[in-house]
């Protein structure tokens, strides 16, 4: 398996969800090799070992081996994996891409960004992103020659290339797994030499795995991929945190209204600012807080006072996973108000610590999460009654949350796993793993 | 021996909200969405009321005075009527001058006020005789409760307002299946009658009539009737066959193109043929068919509704539950303040209707079933905030009628 990201160096949704998809597929048996551009050579679970290309060329000929060997363990009647995490950033507008960019402007640094507040994905994402691409893509073909697999996996457009260079001398299948595409991150102002990538290389991949049908529908409509070489597979939640028996919303949380995910278009963090302005009118104790740091940064401080609220919206920057959860177990309501949300794992995390969730009706987490409360991105109006309806009917926030964890514990990364699995022995007729028959 | 074929039709349409939004509370005080209750009153009228009623009307005259009905019509479906759509008032009125039709009483807005407050549920039973004496005629001696909601509470409520008989759900779990021929005393009102509805006959023809996968599609008048029969033999003496359903079943859930209005007319005829079968009213059942022995208890409610014939499609979450709480806490404040704002009482009682509560319902909502077809909202959800919404606007009216009543 190719992929970009993966915990805990870079927490983003791309990289919880690679984690989650090859643990899935180790507790089902199959034997994962996750390669990232760069990684310390750890075994995250057993039959998953994640490392960066250089950590893997350094180990040398024993890749080339037989796993059942260089591990010492007993032979398991499993597919085996290459897993190539290359750098895919879905969640941010990539930075500084020379290749045929067309958005320098845009892409400035700027002051507010993530990298001044010590994120680490910021550093992994900066400079030249398409160039990375590249780099990755030699070191895993001169991984490739003694890449043993049955199939490769790659995670979103930074490590498609190296898929194709991975699988090439042996001509394995490769199967594309799309958590985001270009026009999520950029609406209509692609970047033509990314969109370039996605669209070849799904055209090109044995099969494609999309997050939701809402992203399988952006790669049959805009790249024309054909929609019997898609399926969908779905993200799930970590595991819950346990509610009190007599939990009923309010105790220890406070009227916070929560914005949380990159500042960025995708996000649509103005969209927030602009329903919370309307609830601000109606609700005195409602602060509105905006956590994440990103290009839009400077704008939505300036639009926050021109649209008078900018005392009762506070800016957090960026947080770290356990700020997260804390913040959210104190929070009201968080609102995931995405101009193009994939998947949209942040209103999983909410609900895991009991906080209601409003959906982006253009999100894939809504096909999953039936029990939510959702609206256009556009709809202000509705937004901000939505928000006012849950600050002032605590019982609609308790119910919301009762069944909406009812219906994630539907949901597990095992599951979604076997669903992959599956879609191997559909498609190229390999023989299943025992755990996943 | 014969079996006695009393068919109830029930007429219901509610006042739907319009979208209304927080920010409206305190300055916009027009709730109903005018443009789409007439749309669907419209519809509905041409699409059943006016085909079905002129159908029925045609086999009463034709086999007179053997063809005879029922029909429950509440007040919000005159009411919209009158509005929107008079000359189905008037057919109605043309169906009740054959004498074949009997009338039953229920609330004026079909409202769960059975479970909540006694003193609503009296006055919409007032209210509706009243409505329907203005408009159509005088109901008999029978009701039915909203949705066949029936419970020990209800039934004693009932009885004291001097009826005879009152339908409900033939449910499994109260009656077994030969009981369900026979009227029964209510045990917490022995005064009282049950007429059951024959739930899987009644299904037939109101659920699966059109459905391709059934192993009976289609289904013809002949078969149904073999059916009919099949059950007369199955016992003897005078028996009641209680066909109770949504008169929407005619043209609206069963569209004219699955063949349910050549079904209905076929059926008569076929019947009349039979001997030992007959059709009644529901007070002329009573005084034809006796009692069984047994009393009927009902501890806990029973409704016609979904599988679990329960009040769970009203008040299975909590999100239902506040709604029914928070507009019957306004009932005193709502009359205290009537005087001073004349469409206050009438805005109330239309926020009763137990429509806007099934909006709200959720056990199937991630299925996508029969409570989506009904609700023309986006979820369940933004049904209850627009209900919490409206409810605000009215508090708000209250609070500034007492306040200027005590100035």
């Amino acid at each position: 398996m190719l992929g970009w990201e993966y915990p805990p160096l870079f927490a983003g949704g791309l990289g919880k969800a690679s984690q989650g998809l090859a643990r899935g597929l180790a507790e089902c048996g199959a034997q994962v090799r996750f390669v990232l551009p760069r990684y310390p050579l750890s075994e995250d679970a057993s039959f998953l070992t994640v490392g960066g290309v250089g950590a893997w060329l350094a180990l040398g000929r024993q890749w080339g081996g037989s796993p059942r060997t260089t591990q010492g363990k007993k032979a398991m009647p499993g597919l085996k994996f290459l897993a190539v995490p290359a750098r895919l950033y879905p969640y941010q507008r990539p930075i500084g891409i020379r290749v045929p960019a067309n958005q320098a402007a845009d892409d400035a640094r700027d002051p507010g960004d993530a990298r001044d507040l010590g994120d680490p994905a910021a550093q992994l994402y900066s400079h030249d992103l398409g160039r990375q691409v590249a780099r990755f893509a030699i070191r895993v073909a001169r991984l490739a020659q003694g890449i043993d697999a049955d199939v490769v996996h790659a995670n979103d457009w930074m490590s498609f290339p190296a898929a194709f260079a991975a699988a090439a001398p042996r001509h394995l299948p490769v199967f594309l797994h799309v958590h985001s595409t270009e026009y999520d991150r950029s609406g209509e102002a692609v970047n033509p030499y990314i969109a370039r990538i996605e669209q070849q290389a799904c055209l090109r991949a044995t099969h494609v795995f999309a997050v939701s049908r809402y992203t399988a529908n952006i790669l049959i409509t805009r790249y024309g991929v054909p929609r019997a070489k898609i399926t969908v597979v779905y993200n799930a939640p970590e595991t819950a945190v346990d509610l009190p028996d007599d939990f009923h919303g309010e105790a220890g949380r406070a009227p916070w209204v929560v914005f949380l995910g990159r500042l960025t278009f995708q996000k649509g963090p103005d969209h927030f600012l602009r329903a919370v302005a309307r609830v601000a009118q109606f609700n005195r104790d409602a602060r509105f807080l905006v956590c994440g740091s990103g290009d839009m940064s400077d704008g939505l401080h300036a639009l926050a006072r021109s649209l008078g609220i900018a005392r009762r919206v506070e800016f957090r920057g960026f947080l770290q996973p356990a700020a997260v959860d804390r913040l959210l177990a104190r929070s009201w309501v968080l609102v995931m108000s995405s101009v193009s949300e994939p998947f949209g794992l942040v209103a999983l995390e909410a609900l895991r610590n009991g906080t209601p969730v409003i959906l982006s009706k253009q999100s894939g987490v809504r096909e999953v999460l039936g029990h939510s409360l959702q609206v256009d991105f556009w709809d202000h109006e509705k937004l901000a009654d939505q928000i006012l309806a849950l600050l002032r009917l605590p019982v609609l926030g308790v119910q919301l949350v009762e069944s909406g964890r009812e219906q994630l514990a539907q949901l597990s990364w095992q599951a979604s796993a076997r669903k992959v699995l599956q879609t191997y022995t559909r498609v190229c007729g390999l023989p299943l793993p025992a755990a996943a028959a | 021996m014969s079996l006695n074929l009393c068919f109830y039709f029930q007429v219901h349409q509610p006042w739907r909200l319009r979208t209304y939004r927080y920010a409206e509370v305190g300055h916009h005080h027009d709730y109903f969405d005018a443009s789409v209750n007439s749309r669907i009153m419209r519809r509905v009228a041409d699409k059943c009321y006016l085909p079905m009623n002129a159908l029925l009307e045609e086999l009463i005259r034709r086999y007179q005075p053997d063809f005879r009905v029922s029909f429950s019509i509440t007040a919000t479906a005159l009411q919209q009527m009158q509005a929107y759509a008079p000359d189905a008032l008037a057919s109605f009125r043309r169906l009740m001058a054959t004498g074949a039709v009997e009338l039953l009483s229920e609330t004026s807005h079909h409202s769960l006020a059975g479970l909540y407050s006694p003193r609503e549920f009296a006055a919409q039973i007032a209210l509706h005789r009243e409505v329907c004496q203005r408009l159509l005629g005088v109901p008999g001696r029978i009701f039915r409760n909203t949705e066949l909601i029936v419970s020990d509470a209800i039934a004693r409520q009932v009885a004291a307002l001097d009826y005879a008989g009152m339908c409900m759900e033939g449910a499994d779990r109260v009656l077994r299946e030969s009981e369900v021929l026979h009227p029964h005393r209510y045990s917490a009102a022995p005064t009282l009658l049950a007429l059951a509805r024959h739930y899987r006959l009644s299904d037939d023809i109101a659920f699966r009539f059109s459905n391709r996968g059934w192993r009976e599609w289609p289904l013809t008048a002949e078969r149904y009737v073999q059916w009919l029969e099949n059950t007369a033999a199955s016992g003897s003496g005078e028996r009641l066959l209680g066909l109770f359903m949504d008169y929407e079943t005619f043209g609206e859930h069963q569209w004219e193109s699955t063949g349910i209005f050549d079904f209905m007319r076929a059926l008569p005829g076929a019947v009349l043929a039979r001997r030992g079968l007959r059709f009644v009213t529901p007070s002329e059942a009573l005084e034809r068919v006796p009692p069984g022995d047994a009393g009927v208890a009902l501890p806990d409610p029973v409704s016609w509704a979904d599988l679990e014939r329960d009040t769970s499609a009203w008040t299975g979450n909590r999100i239902q539950c506040a709604a029914q709480r928070a507009v019957y806490d306004l009932e005193s404040k709502v009359h205290a303040a009537a005087a001073g704002d004349a469409g206050l009482l009438e805005d109330w009682r239309r926020l009763l209707t137990s429509d806007h509560a099934y909006y709200m319902c959720t056990k199937y909502w991630t299925d996508g079933d029969v409570h989506k077809y009904f609700s023309h909202y986006d979820s369940p959800y933004d049904a209850y905030i627009g209900y919490m919404n409206v409810l605000a606007d009215l508090a708000q009216r209250c609070a500034q009628r007492s306040g200027m009543a005590a100035a």
